[in-house]
Formats: C-alpha cells, sequence, structure tokens
C-alpha cells in the first residue's frame, strides 16, 4: 500500500516534470492565485509612455496594488526578483481569429471565423473560441497575454469578445464578453478578375458595373439596418423579439464599440457617418490609408487598429517605408491608434515586433509600446482593468530578459494573468527540448 | 527617359565608383569578425582593401561612423522580378526556364534594396515535383533582364514535394500524383527517363531525338546542375535523398523544409544544405510541427542553413528574420546574420564572390544605421558591384518628385475637366505579386495575388493549389 502511494507519487513528479519541459503538448492553465505577489527590482514600462527604473509591483488577490520604487514586500508576498530585467504590461492583440482558426488552408473542419450569411450581427465569436488551439500557447510565451477575439463573415460579422490566453474553456476565458460590433465596409474599387492572357498578368480586366455606386448601396444597407433597430429599440416592448436588433444594443448605449474594417480612403470617410448619424464609439480596423486623414480620424474621435506594420506600402509610388511610419503620422495627429499582427503564417506572435518596426520609424520606444497595450486596452474598451501597469487594475504582467520590442532580446522570463504565474511552455518549446534530446545536444 | 520607367526611376543608369567607406563597424562573416572604426576600400566594383584610416586615393569617401557595413542579403527563395513563376500543367517540367521570362522593372527589387538585399535566388513555383530551371540575379535596379543576371553562376533548378504538389487545397485534383506516395513514384519515373536517355545519347548522339525536360535531369544527374528544393515533413525529406543517392547525385539544398529539424542527421549525412522560414507555422497541415527552433537545431547539427522570404514584404527584413534565431535557440548575432548572407552564398555556390567583406569579393554592401540585427536598424545605402543602387538620400529627393508630379498630373486632371471634354473615370492599375504558394499575402491595396480573382471551378482551383 504505502508502496503504491510511493510511486503514485513518483508517477506524479515525474508527469509534473515533463509537463513543464520535454512532453508533448500538455501545457496547463495556472491555478488562481489570491494571495500576494511582490515584482522587484526591474525597469517598469508602465504602459502610458512613463518608465520607472528600479521599481516594484505590489499584487494582491490578482490586482496591482501598488507601484512604484522604493517599496517593500509585505513578510507573505511571494517575490519575484526582476533585477536587470524589463516589466511591461501583458500585450493585447487586438483583432483576431485565433482559436477560431486552426489552420487555414486544407482545413476547413478546423475553421469556425466565418459565418454564412450578410447581416449577422447576433454571431457570438466567443462561444466557438478554442482554449485549446495550439496556437494559443505561442503567443503567450510571447507576452501576449489577452486578444480580441473576432468574427469575420459577410457585412456586419457579429461581436468579438476580449479573452485572457490561459483558460480551461471558454467562459473562464471571456474578460469582455461582446466588446464590439464588427462591420466590414463594402470595397469602393473592383478588384481585377484573372483575365484570359494567363502569365499572372491580368488582361480584359474591366470593371463590369460601378464600384462606388455597388458600395454606396451597400452602405446605405448597413445603415437601414441600423436606423431600424434604432427605432426598434426605441419601442416600449415589442410584439416580436429581434435577434439582430437586440444585438446591437449595446452600441447606442455605448457599451459596445463599432469595428469598422477597412482600409481604404472612401471606406474610412463612411466611418465617419457612423459617428455623425449614430453617435457610435467607432474604431476603424485596417486603416492602411489612415495616415491621409489623420486630423479628421482625430476631429471625429475615430480611433484606428493598424493591422500590420511589415506590410507592403499600397501604391507603387508610395514611400517604400510608408506602412512602418504609419503610426507615427497618427501619434502626432493624437488619433489614438493600436497595433495588431493579423500575419497568417506566423500566427500573431509578432506582435510586439510590428511595434518595434514603428518604433524605428518615428515613434518612441514608450509610445510604441502603448500602441501594443494602453491603447489597445482603450479600443477594446478594458483599460478600467488592464493595459499599464497601474494600481486597481488586473496584474497582466509580462517579464522580459531586455527589450521587448527587438527580437534579441525579446525573452520572456515570466508572465502573470489576474495575478497567477501561467506557463510559457507551448507545442513548439516542447518539439525543440524533444529534438535537443534526439542529438544529444 | 528613366530606368526603369517607374517613379523611383534612374534619370541615367548609375555608374560604377571607386568607393571608401570610412569608419563603420564592419561586420565581414570572416574569422576576423566584426571590426570597429574600420575602413573599406572598393574598386571597379570589388571590395579591394579593408583597414584602418585607408587612404581615399581618388575615391568617393562615405562617412561609417556610428554605422555597421555588412556583406549584402542574399534571400535563397524570391519570386520577384519575374512575369510569371508556375508552370503547372504537368508535374514535371524541367525544360521550363525563369531566365526567360524576368521583369526588371518590378518595383519589389527596389523595395528590397532598400532593406538590404542584394542578390535573390528567384526560383519557379511550387505545383509540380520537378519545377523549372531558376536564376540568380543581383537587384541591379535600372538593368534590363540580362543585365540583373548574376553572371558565372551554376545553374539550380527547383523541385518540389508535399501538398503543393499534391494539390490538397484542390476538391477536384485529378493531375498525378495525388499523394506523397505518387511524388515519389515520379521522381523515380523521371530519373529512370533521364538515364535511359543519357545512355541512348551516349550510345549514339546523333540517333536520339534531344529532350530538353530530359537534358535538365541529366544535367543533375551529371553534377551541372543543382536542386534546390521545396519541402516540408521529415518523410518526404528522406524520400527525395534516397531517390537522388539511387541516380548517384545529392540535393544541394532543401527549402522552407519546416520539419528539417527532425531529420537535420541524415541531411547533413547526404550533404545538403537548408534554407527556412525563421517563425511560419500552422497555415496548413504539412506546417503544423514547425518550430521558430528550427534554424538553431539544424545549426547546431552542423548544416549550413539559410533563412529565406519566398514573399516579397518578408525579404525587405529578412535581417530580422535572421535576428529571431537569436531568440528562438540563442544563436549569436555573428551566425544568426550569416544565415541571410554568407550561408546562402554557399548554398548557391557563389561564396567566392559574395557573402562576406573580403578582399577579392564583390562589393555588394550595405551601410545599416545601427546594428543590423536589431529591430531599429535601417538600411542607408545598398551598393551593388559598387555601385549605390539604393540611398536614403536619394529616396528622399524622388520622393519630393513624385509628390510634384502627381500634383502636376491632378491639376492637369482638373484642367481638362474644366473644359468641359468628356473624361473617363480613373482606374486603379493593380500591381501583381506572384509567389510560389502556399501562403497569404499582405499586400497593399493595389497589389493582387497571382491567384486572386480566380473563379472557383476546376482549374482556378489547381491555379490556387499552387500559388
Amino acid at each position: 500500500m504505502k508502496r503504491s502511494i510511493y510511486i503514485k507519487a513518483v508517477l506524479a513528479l515525474s508527469l509534473f516534470a515533463t509537463a513543464t519541459a520535454r512532453a508533448q503538448d500538455d501545457v496547463y492553465p495556472a491555478k488562481s492565485y489570491k494571495g500576494k505577489l511582490f515584482i522587484t527590482g526591474g525597469t517598469i514600462h508602465v504602459g502610458n509612455g512613463q518608465v520607472i527604473e528600479g521599481g516594484s509591483i505590489e499584487v494582491d488577490n490578482g490586482k496591482i496594488v501598488r507601484v512604484g520604487a522604493g517599496l517593500t514586500p509585505a513578510s507573505d508576498a511571494k517575490v519575484v526578483d526582476a533585477k536587470g530585467k524589463q516589466i511591461y504590461p501583458g500585450l493585447i492583440l487586438p483583432v483576431t481569429d485565433l482559436g477560431l482558426k486552426e489552420i487555414g488552408s486544407g482545413v476547413r473542419g478546423s475553421n469556425d471565423f466565418q459565418e454564412i450569411g450578410d447581416i449577422d450581427p447576433s454571431i457570438r465569436s466567443i462561444v466557438a473560441y478554442n482554449t485549446d488551439s495550439k496556437v494559443i500557447n505561442t503567443l503567450k510565451s510571447n507576452g501576449i497575454l489577452l486578444a480580441g477575439i473576432t468574427p469575420q463573415g459577410g457585412t456586419i460579422s457579429g461581436s468579438s469578445t476580449v479573452v485572457q490566453l490561459d483558460a480551461w474553456n471558454w467562459e473562464d476565458a471571456a474578460y469582455k464578453m461582446d466588446n464590439a460590433i464588427h462591420v466590414n465596409l463594402p470595397t469602393f474599387m473592383t478588384r481585377p478578375r484573372r483575365g484570359g492572357g494567363g502569365g499572372g498578368r491580368f488582361a480584359g480586366t474591366q470593371p463590369p458595373t460601378d464600384p462606388t455606386k455597388e458600395a454606396l448601396a451597400k452602405i446605405n444597407e448597413i445603415k437601414t439596418f441600423f436606423r431600424e433597430a434604432k427605432a426598434y429599440l426605441a419601442e416600449p416592448a415589442h410584439k416580436e423579439t429581434n435577434l439582430k436588433f437586440e444585438s446591437v444594443k449595446g452600441l447606442f448605449s455605448k457599451q459596445q464599440k463599432l469595428f469598422v474594417h477597412g482600409d481604404q480612403l472612401k471606406q474610412m470617410l463612411v466611418a465617419i457617418d457612423f459617428v455623425k448619424e449614430f453617435n457610435f464609439d467607432v474604431t476603424i480596423v485596417g486603416g492602411s490609408e489612415s495616415w491621409l486623414i489623420a486630423d479628421l480620424l482625430k476631429q471625429n474621435k475615430i480611433s484606428v487598429i493598424l493591422q500590420q506594420t511589415n506590410a507592403l506600402p499600397t501604391t507603387e509610388d508610395d514611400d517604400y517605408d510608408q506602412p512602418f511610419k504609419t503610426p507615427a503620422i497618427l501619434q502626432k495627429a493624437g488619433v489614438l491608434f493600436a497595433i495588431n499582427d493579423e500575419h497568417e503564417e506566423t500566427r500573431y506572435r509578432n506582435l510586439m515586433f510590428n511595434a518595434g518596426v514603428a518604433a524605428a520609424h518615428g515613434l518612441t520606444k514608450e509610445q510604441a509600446l502603448q500602441a501594443i497595450t494602453l491603447n489597445s486596452a482603450r479600443i477594446l474598451g478594458v483599460d478600467d482593468r488592464t493595459g499599464s501597469l497601474e494600481a486597481g487594475k488586473d496584474a497582466n504582467i509580462v517579464i522580459s530578459a531586455g527589450d521587448i520590442l527587438d527580437m534579441r532580446t525579446s525573452l520572456i522570463e515570466h508572465a502573470f494573468i489576474q495575478g497567477r504565474e501561467v506557463g510559457l511552455d507551448n507545442k513548439q518549446t516542447q518539439l525543440y527540448h524533444r529534438y535537443l534530446t534526439k542529438y544529444g545536444l | 527617359m528613366l530606368y526603369p520607367f517607374d517613379g523611383y526611376g534612374w534619370d541615367s543608369l548609375p555608374k560604377q565608383q571607386d568607393l571608401l567607406i570610412k569608419n563603420a563597424t564592419v561586420w565581414t562573416n570572416e574569422k576576423e569578425g566584426s571590426l570597429e572604426g574600420t575602413d573599406v576600400l572598393v574598386k571597379a566594383g570589388k571590395i579591394t582593401k579593408i583597414g584602418k584610416n585607408l587612404s581615399a586615393d581618388g575615391a568617393k569617401v562615405i562617412d561609417g561612423a556610428g554605422k555597421y557595413l555588412t556583406p549584402g542579403i542574399i534571400d535563397e527563395h524570391s519570386h520577384i522580378a519575374a512575369f510569371s513563376i508556375n508552370e503547372g500543367a504537368q508535374s514535371v517540367t524541367s525544360e521550363v526556364r525563369i531566365a526567360d521570362n524576368l521583369n526588371p522593372e518590378d518595383i519589389s527589387i527596389y523595395r528590397q534594396l532598400a532593406g538590404g538585399v542584394t542578390s535573390s535566388h528567384i526560383l519557379h513555383g511550387s505545383a509540380n515535383t520537378i519545377g523549372g530551371q531558376t536564376q540568380l540575379i543581383k537587384l541591379r535596379w535600372g538593368a534590363d533582364d540580362e543585365g540583373l543576371k548574376f553572371k558565372n553562376w551554376d545553374p539550380f533548378i527547383k523541385f518540389a514535394l508535399g501538398e503543393n504538389v499534391k494539390r490538397t487545397t484542390s476538391q477536384t485534383n485529378n493531375r498525378f500524383p495525388d499523394t506523397r506516395m505518387g511524388v515519389e513514384e515520379v521522381l523515380m519515373d523521371a530519373f529512370t527517363r533521364a538515364s535511359d536517355y543519357q545512355k541512348q545519347r551516349k550510345a549514339a548522339p546523333n540517333a536520339v531525338r534531344r529532350d530538353l525536360e530530359l537534358d535538365a535531369l541529366v544535367e543533375i544527374m551529371e553534377h551541372k546542375r543543382f536542386i534546390t528544393c521545396h519541402s516540408y515533413v521529415q518523410s518526404e525529406i528522406t524520400e527525395l535523398m534516397r531517390v537522388a543517392e539511387k541516380f548517384g547525385f545529392r540535393v544541394n539544398t532543401f527549402t522552407h523544409i519546416l520539419e528539417g529539424y527532425k531529420v537535420a542527421d541524415k541531411m547533413k549525412e547526404h550533404g545538403a544544405n537548408v534554407s527556412t522560414f525563421s517563425d511560419w507555422w500552422a497555415y496548413k497541415v504539412e506546417v503544423t510541427d514547425a518550430i521558430a527552433y528550427n534554424a538553431a537545431i539544424m545549426q547546431k547539427v552542423g548544416l549550413n542553413v539559410c533563412i529565406n522570404s519566398d514573399d516579397a514584404e518578408q525579404a525587405r527584413h529578412l535581417n530580422q528574420e535572421a535576428a529571431k534565431s537569436v531568440k528562438y535557440g540563442g544563436m549569436s548575432e555573428e551566425d544568426a546574420f550569416k544565415m541571410v548572407t554568407l550561408n546562402p552564398a554557399k548554398a548557391l555556390h557563389v561564396a567566392d564572390r559574395v557573402g562576406s567583406i573580403k578582399e577579392g569579393k564583390d562589393a555588394d554592401l550595405v551601410l545599416w544605421s545601427d546594428n543590423p540585427l536589431s529591430i531599429y536598424a535601417k538600411p542607408e545605402k545598398t551598393i551593388v558591384d559598387g555601385i549605390v543602387y539604393f540611398d536614403l538620400d536619394h529616396d528622399a529627393l524622388l520622393r519630393k518628385n513624385i509628390a510634384a508630379e502627381r500634383n502636376r498630373l491632378i491639376q492637369k486632371l482638373v484642367g481638362e475637366k474644366r473644359t468641359g471634354n468628356p473624361m473617363a473615370p480613373a482606374t486603379p492599375s493593380f500591381h501583381v505579386e506572384l509567389s510560389c504558394g502556399d501562403h497569404d499575402h499582405h499586400d497593399g491595396l493595389l497589389t493582387i495575388d497571382e491567384s486572386e480573382g480566380d473563379d472557383q471551378n476546376e482549374n482556378a482551383a489547381v491555379i490556387n493549389a499552387n500559388k
């Protein structure tokens, strides 16, 4: 009997050991931690532009209690020595299909990001969010701790939900439910159809119809939907419940934001209409050409989520570095903006490097950091709880060996979500150890 | 006349100049490693002297103080500067040549110079087991198609394995092969035919009709043409090596090779080079076991490892891609930077001329604002054969000219409109971005993927699969 208990203990220990180092993909979400935590001795990048050298962060029951230099830990606090390290707020990936799309190409069964239909505001991404996606842990180990899970189909795609990335299931993961409704604006350009010429060139690509006329008709449909929703919501009682109208109630009460997806200048001008007519909180997602109308966006209090800093310029004549410097142009104009990572082949784990590129092209490092932390939190509507290292907010904290924006030093050593230290292992680190073992390295 | 006819073209072709880059931190990629406060003298397109306090001797002086001078970046896997990439009708197309359809006016040439690239290996696509013959170019912006070509270079050919070859994304594929089993059969069949042909031609050169497809395969077996093979998973990597060994040749380079870390020892024994993406994964099934530590493991096992782009956007920051191996696997900065310079030069058999800063080598150089592996580094000058093809100051001037020209055209349009003459609405002109294909692209608004806009019919599915 004793012996079998002993064996069980050894087994449990060895299982635990392999789980943290060189097992198959069996990375566990962290246990909740209600106690005190004290991170000391590092350079604290608050997320709002402020930097505190040799500062400490005190956490109690998952919340940041105090931040500053010269603090001493409570006797019962778990102390994390961050001497010589860089401390950041947990990074936020604001708009993504993470957990909705496992393998984009060739595996239809693994994809739940795009619903059929055109006006689908009552679609909710969160119910399909797969916390067991192998991609999630590769973000967490790079310091990305929160994400805006977003549906993509149709014209009105539905609602996104902000999640934290260390969870057993989607209800555990949900950080802010249904934070935004997503609209895809129609294109004002006809993309060419493949001609008969072959050779990768396009021939006979005259647009069959007037793209502007078609786009405006579609936009009118969107506006009509919102007008009808407004009228419906103004009724004291409904004979029949309309789920689609009900689902956008938060837009009119400003509990929800309107995320308008579009890159073209004309699309962004339409986004302004949504502010003017409906008084919605509007964010443009995409915004390749946002730098052309930065002042106008600022005037209308429209924020922007830039999808990809490492991108090609829009036209042949554009500055080769236009996508790199667009963040700096928005910053200068005072537009609230966040930086995203939508790269389909690296699967969103280079968010901090998209910010780093912006820092190399006109932003300060702290501004670049803010574009992936506090600004994102503001745009997503979660800045009361996260996005910066300030008292009262959730302890969503990342400790890096060095500058998190630079590949050479972006080495995450600890990450905390709501005060609990989360694992940094993932399928890739495990395969790495597996093959180091094979080669005896 | 502009070279090429483009906002970023030259008024007249740039000329070779003797240059002296002074007081730079020089990353040599040679045993000297990194040299601080060092001068590099360039004469007639070659590096002639490396040292301190060199005399200009009539050369134009470039101040390198506070800056870093490195060899130019070499992209082992690129699809820019060509009018077409995929001949996808059959699974063996060894007779087709990228060299026949180079596009020297592709703006990607200029944009990649701005990212520090000086040479690119332009590959056929990955739709076929045995694809077309490739072309190594230097990014001589303004030159014609002949002028782009890297001179005296060993000819290469593109092979491919796996999902693209077996048309995985097509719902209606009816082209053999449809499995990795079939891919081996295609290879065995092709080289068996080539062997028979080789023997027959040797026995009676004038009695056997020349076959361009088999000629290329015979060149491979006679070690006169070299393979770079698009490949991902360990089974197919081993399979191709064994086929090659049966026919007495070796696979020069496995490109993409995201599961290379699983068979690194076998590839080393075979004698292959490897060229991979830094951190791509999970965009299709054959890359679900891809890891960002791949390059580091393969390097530790002793392979010659390159990092490639396969993407007009990614090629603009291959220095950053290389830097990711410092993060994932703890590679030294020097070794990491070699993966986009000296190592591809070795893999492409041109390390005697490019890939390092060494007296006698081609003056293909980049002057960086910062440590070239830093995310904050920008190329300020990119030099090919001693000609400054990209210069940040010159770029600023071109931007002004483009803005002025744009304004002139708009005023002209406005003037025309005022005359009341009928006018055609403005229509966008699209830039086609070609690729080998197995991934999504991040192109600007007015660029378009080769496969975009295809109808979802059977043929289009084929085109999509091989994009």
